[in-house]
């Protein structure tokens, strides 16, 4: 008697082992998959900011081409007018710098890279990065720029964007 | 003396037997559980960032301030989103449903701009689902 019972107990101790792994794995699962899910959704934000960014116009902008902004964007090394603050004044002078101020996420890191061309932009508390060689970004597109001297370049530029609490893929 | 003892182990088996078939069955109800609300947040988040994605890339990532013409052009009924844009420092903003910030919604984002009398202003829209 005492014996049938001792392995029923063992049988039930297995069981509640058992269980526990499973719940164990899957929280493990469900939570990789929540991770896969929200690297997905940035992966999405960040393209859409960097296209977002690049579409920008205002009146100063309005009559120039794509590919002229590109050309001022990447060959000059800079951005028109970028203001010292991030504390708006009024009249409000949106710029390129105030997209990202408005649409950039708090919390994450941004890295834009432009091959041979860094981009050096800065996002109120934010630095963002411009790194000296090409990251396994995760958005990457490729453009033709006219630059002053006349000559097209054709141009790798790369947006990446991470959360400010995890290491970069590789460092800058 | 020694009846008793047998006894008393017997009860207590017993109810350790017991407490291990509540705790399996708890258990197992927590790690279905677990499972079935982890899949239903990740249909809704991804749902909600379908939503968003569509909003941005069927219009180049340019809207109209709009939003219940934003509903109607992409034929969305069954979700909620807020579009927010700067014309100044203070945020303008139109929604389409109720959004609200709870743990029954699921909220995706994508920045767009918001053309409006011929300029673009910087802009925002949070699409929520239900979980």
């Amino acid at each position: 008697m005492l014996k049938g019972q001792a392995s029923m107990i063992d049988i039930l101790l297995l069981a509640v082992f058992i269980t526990i792994v499973l719940v164990g794995s899957s929280a493990f699962a469900g939570s990789e998959q929540q991770r896969a899910e929200q690297a997905r959704e940035e992966a999405g934000y960040a393209q859409a900011q960097l296209i977002t960014t690049l579409e920008y116009q205002d009146p100063a902008w309005n009559n120039q081409t794509t590919a002229q902004r590109l050309n001022y964007l990447f060959c000059t090394n800079g951005l028109p007018s970028p203001p010292s603050s991030c504390a708006p004044t009024a009249p409000v002078q949106l710029t390129l710098q105030n997209v990202l101020n408005k649409t950039a996420r708090y919390g994450y890191d941004y890295i834009f890279y432009a091959e041979s061309l860094p981009l050096n932009f800065t996002v109120c508390d934010r630095q963002i990065s411009v790194c000296s060689k090409n990251l396994p970004s995760i958005a990457h597109t490729q453009h033709e720029v006219v630059c002053p001297d006349g000559f097209g370049k054709l141009v790798d530029y790369y947006v990446g964007i991470w959360p400010a609490w995890q290491d970069l893929p590789l460092a800058c | 003396m020694s009846l008793k003892g047998e006894a008393g182990e017997d009860l207590f088996a017993a109810v350790f037997v017991v407490l291990l078939i509540v705790g399996f069955i708890i258990a197992v109800n927590a790690a279905y559980g677990k499972w079935t609300e982890t899949q239903a947040f990740i249909y809704s988040a991804r749902a909600a960032s379908s939503v968003a994605e569509r909003l941005f890339y069927n219009s180049s990532g340019v809207v109209t301030p709009d939003c219940n013409a934003l509903a109607n052009q992409w034929n969305l009924t069954s979700v909620q989103f807020k579009l927010t844009w700067w014309e100044s420092s203070s945020p303008s903003t139109c929604t389409f449903g109720s959004l609200n910030a709870s743990t029954s919604q699921s909220v995706s984002s994508m920045p767009v701009l918001v053309g409006k009398n011929g300029r673009f202003y910087p802009g925002r829209v949070d699409v929520a689902v239900g979980v």
